[in-house]
């Protein structure tokens, strides 16, 4: 037998102690809040956003609102024109990009025709770096750790300490786009004001949005299953809509309402009036999760689970939008929440005829209840410092290259590649091949033109379109919008779990409703009441 | 618990019941007479045994079937199944067709057979070579080294540290990123010092007199009467450099080089509303996400599978080396 060799006990425990010790100091200091520099409001407000000068290349099918509702396309244009004259950034080389994707990754870039055209078009190679959606926060912080910043980047929201990181890292880029200095990039001042709003920080602007369309997730119906049983597809009051769930629930046959609860609370919320997110009621702000209507729609969210109008497994599903959308699309729940995006996903995959959306109404009736705003951009986009004014302003150049509007020959190649080995013309859409759908380079994540409803069919897109302009007129804003709040972008994450985990609590049963009450006690003092004390102080 | 103690004489005496019957003709009417095998028990108890082992069969193999089963199936089924399907009604490869074309999947699937190979070569022989000299008393630096090793046991370096560092040694951008950073694992030394510390002294020393220098001791005599840890360490950093993704997320920048985790990545983490009209520019529809992320999963776990039933008769061996000493 070998002598058993190694340190003893007692040594090995002490250097761990040593160790621990000698550890805990950057640990803890790692945790404590930096003193954030006055990100204030007061120097927010006075930031000038890009004046918004709307260009329509072609007539929409259905227009636009001004109150926000995208236009409608039925075709894409057969013979799109070119809008740049000359290529962004012709004379630059090189330009290095790294941004989150959503898709699969496409084909590197010596055997992707796609890619290809997109350097021909930018008139420089693109040094593309991608990381998935999730990891990107991660990626990112590292990126700044390292010094390793490419030219353009996704700037990940909420980044902690958001205002310093951009002022020490980013280009200041309201020289450039402030007011009416943004008609030199015609196509970013075709972004709506709502959209640069999250691009303010330090009372300038740092970043170019990626616009959205402003309303948040739409609650999709089953309008097949609903016209099958006979229930009335356009509620008029809660006392309806909670007809409509249980006319349509029908255990045996493995159909139930719902099986999203996040979702099913905000649009309650949004039927009973509750404030979007905040309430900025006289310069206070105070969280919507502390009004007595959330405690009321988290009740009556607790009696639809009880009543069997929920899917068995919604307490796993909800907010896995994969299972969500897995059971709607195969009827067995007739209403989800999702993106707005998500209507052209079950549009394609069960038929348009078969997909509606509601327009909530007021929980007593009388009208349709006001729809919660979104941000208006999906993310933002910055430019790394100390370029030179020249190679700034082409990049700039370039994001508003991405932002050209559909009827200009460089959306088509943005959003369809290389004619005839990527798309083909079909009944009048460019389609994209197989290689096309695969070879995309999903620089949409960069920035680009406001959305658009289509192109499409017309009564696929008209439908949409009614829903987006009857809910756009009664959108209601989150004031927190482009305002910074440093505990949020520090904690945010861990206070949304305390909410969402208490909200499938007390709808599943596990906990009474007056649990809410003790909920919202420890969501305050986690950082809660620090929260809108940050906020007000940058609304004052 | 009866099941397995009844159950255990009974499987291993089998053979030797078959060996017997080619000795002598069975006897006849074996039916209804508790006959070798049937470990005594009486036609109703086995019923309900071989009941309870199909249903735990039926647990661990059900959800394999159905994820193979849902990456064979279209779409309209997949739909109407609602996310899972136990048998495809017509089986198609559409969803594999669909990750493996363009080559990105293929290029993927190459990287990462080629850093798992590299990488688990590289990673045994510094392991090996570490463990070894840890065992033997007397080495140079024997208990600052070991209590080094330790060290990284119960702590690991941040993301960031870890990146500057890759960064500093100009790693970024390589495949080595991904082998060198993880090439020795603390638990993976101790197991094998463990196993090296049981080898009998004697039959080192007698190398010795015969000549053999601490290399060839290593080569010819302890790595050859190691075979099953080197098995399962072997395994461990396999399967680790196999399922690497966030190294790979945080230091390769070029696509063309991200392993197959990564690239798999892409297709699985769709699971966020979608605000955005990325639909529009896809106009052919889609296997269903479902049938992609099953082919994704068989895809991801047929390679190291296949390597795992030639190493298993070393593994439970191995392992014990680990529970008992480690």
């Amino acid at each position: 037998m070998a002598p058993v060799t190694g340190p003893s006990r007692r040594t090995f425990l002490a250097a761990g102690s040593l160790a621990a010790a000698g550890a805990a100091v950057p640990l803890l200091s790692s945790c404590s809040t930096s003193p954030a520099t006055k990100d204030t409001a007061a120097a927010n407000a006075r930031a000038k956003l890009p004046v918004y000068a709307p260009v329509t290349v072609v007539r929409p099918d259905l227009p636009g609102t001004a109150a926000g509702a995208m236009p409608g396309y039925f075709s894409y244009p057969r013979h799109p024109k070119q809008a740049f004259a000359t290529p962004p950034l012709a004379g630059i080389g090189e330009v290095s990009i790294i941004y989150p994707t959503y898709s699969a990754v496409p084909p590197q870039q010596g055997d992707n025709a796609f890619w290809q055209q997109l350097d021909k078009g930018a008139g420089a190679k693109l040094n593309i770096t991608l990381a998935t959606g999730g990891d990107y926060p991660t990626k990112f912080q590292t990126l700044i750790a390292g010094g390793d910043l490419p030219d353009i980047a996704g700037f990940p929201v909420p980044t902690p300490d958001q205002p310093q990181v951009m002022e020490k890292l980013f280009a200041d880029l309201g020289p450039y786009l402030s007011g009416d200095a943004a008609k030199e990039y015609p196509y970013l001042a075709n972004i709506p004001t709502e959209s640069w709003k999250t691009a303010v920080a330090n009372g300038t602007i740092y970043a170019v949005p990626q616009p959205r369309a402003l309303p948040s997730n739409p609650l999709f119906l089953r309008a097949d299953i609903i016209r099958q049983v006979g229930a009335n597809p356009e509620p008029k009051s809660y006392q309806e809509f909670l007809q409509l769930m249980k006319d349509v629930t029908d255990a045996r046959k493995s159909r139930w309402a719902c099986a999203d609860v996040w979702g099913m609370v905000t649009h309650l919320q949004m039927m009973l009036g509750v404030p979007n997110t905040w309430d900025s009621t006289g310069g206070k702000f105070t969280s919507f999760w502390l009004s007595e209507g959330t405690k009321q729609a988290l009740g009556m969210v607790r009696d639809m689970v009880k009543q069997g109008l929920f899917h068995p497994d919604s307490a796993s599903a909800t907010a896995q939008f994969t299972p969500l959308r897995d059971y709607f699309a195969s009827g067995r729940t007739v209403m989800t929440s999702d993106g707005y995006a998500a209507w052209d996903i079950f549009g394609k995959e069960i038929g348009y005829d078969k997909v509606t959306a509601l327009v909530e109404p007021k929980y007593d009736g009388g009208g349709d209840a006001k729809h919660y705003a979104g941000t208006g951009s999906q993310g933002l986009t910055v430019i790394r410092k100390g370029l030179g004014e020249k190679k700034t302003k082409a990049l700039l150049n370039f994001l508003n290259w991405l932002c050209a509007p559909i009827g200009t020959a460089e959306h088509l190649q943005r959003k369809f590649g290389v004619e005839g080995v990527d798309y083909t013309w079909k009944d009048g859409l460019p389609t994209p091949t197989a290689r096309g759908a695969r070879e995309l380079v999903d620089v949409q994540y960069i920035t680009d033109a406001p959305t658009i409803l289509g192109p499409g069919p017309k009564a696929e897109v008209t439908t949409q379109h009614t829903w987006h302009v009857r809910i756009s007129e009664n959108l209601i804003a989150n004031p927190a919008v482009g305002r910074y709040s440093d505990t949020n972008s520090r904690k945010g994450a861990q206070l949304k779990k305390i909410t969402d985990d208490a909200q499938l609590d007390i709808a599943f049963g596990r906990q009474p409703l007056s649990h809410w009450d003790d909920v919202m006690r420890q969501w305050r003092s986690a950082g809660g009441d620090r929260m809108s004390a940050e906020y007000a102080e940058s609304a004052s | 618990m009866s099941t397995a103690v009844t159950n255990r004489p009974a499987r291993r005496r089998s053979p030797i019941t078959r060996a017997a019957g080619r000795r002598s003709p069975a006897p006849p009417g074996r039916r209804g007479t508790t006959g070798p095998g049937t470990g005594g028990a009486s036609l109703p108890v086995r019923g309900l045994k071989g009941l309870v082992l199909l249903v735990c069969c039926a647990v661990v193999v059900v959800p394999f079937v159905a994820v193979i089963s849902t990456s064979l199936a279209d779409k309209d089924q997949v739909t109407k199944a609602g996310g899972f399907v136990l048998w495809p009604d017509h089986p198609s490869l559409y969803a594999y067709r669909a990750v493996l074309s363009g080559g990105v999947v293929t290029r993927a699937l190459l990287v990462s057979v080629g850093i798992t190979v590299v990488g688990t070569v590289l990673a045994l022989a510094c392991t090996a070579a570490l463990a070894y000299a840890l065992s033997r008393p007397g080495t140079f630096a024997h208990k600052p080294l070991l209590l080094t090793v330790l060290f990284t046991l119960m702590f690991s370096p941040g993301i960031i540290p870890s990146y500057l560092v890759v960064k500093e040694f100009g790693l970024l951008n390589s495949y080595w990123s991904l082998i060198v950073p993880v090439m020795v694992n603390g638990f993976n030394v101790i197991v094998m010092r463990s196993f090296f510390m049981d080898l009998p002294q004697d039959i080192l020393d007698s190398a010795r007199i015969d000549g053999a220098g601490e290399f060839r001791v290593l080569t010819r005599i302890v790595l050859p009467l190691s075979k099953a840890v080197l098995a399962v360490v072997g395994l461990f950093y396999a399967v680790g450099f196999w399922n690497s993704f966030f190294t790979a997320m945080l230091y390769i920048n070029d696509t063309a080089k991200w392993p197959l985790q990564l690239v798999l990545r892409t297709y699985v983490v769709n699971n966020a509303p979608l605000g955005a009209d990325n639909i529009a520019a896809l106009g052919t529809t889609p296997p269903p996400q479902q049938s992609l992320q099953m082919a994704i999963l068989v895809i991801s776990l047929v390679p190291i599978l296949l390597v795992y039933p030639f190493l298993q008769k070393h593994f439970s061996k191995g392992v014990m080396v680990g529970a008992v000493k480690g």
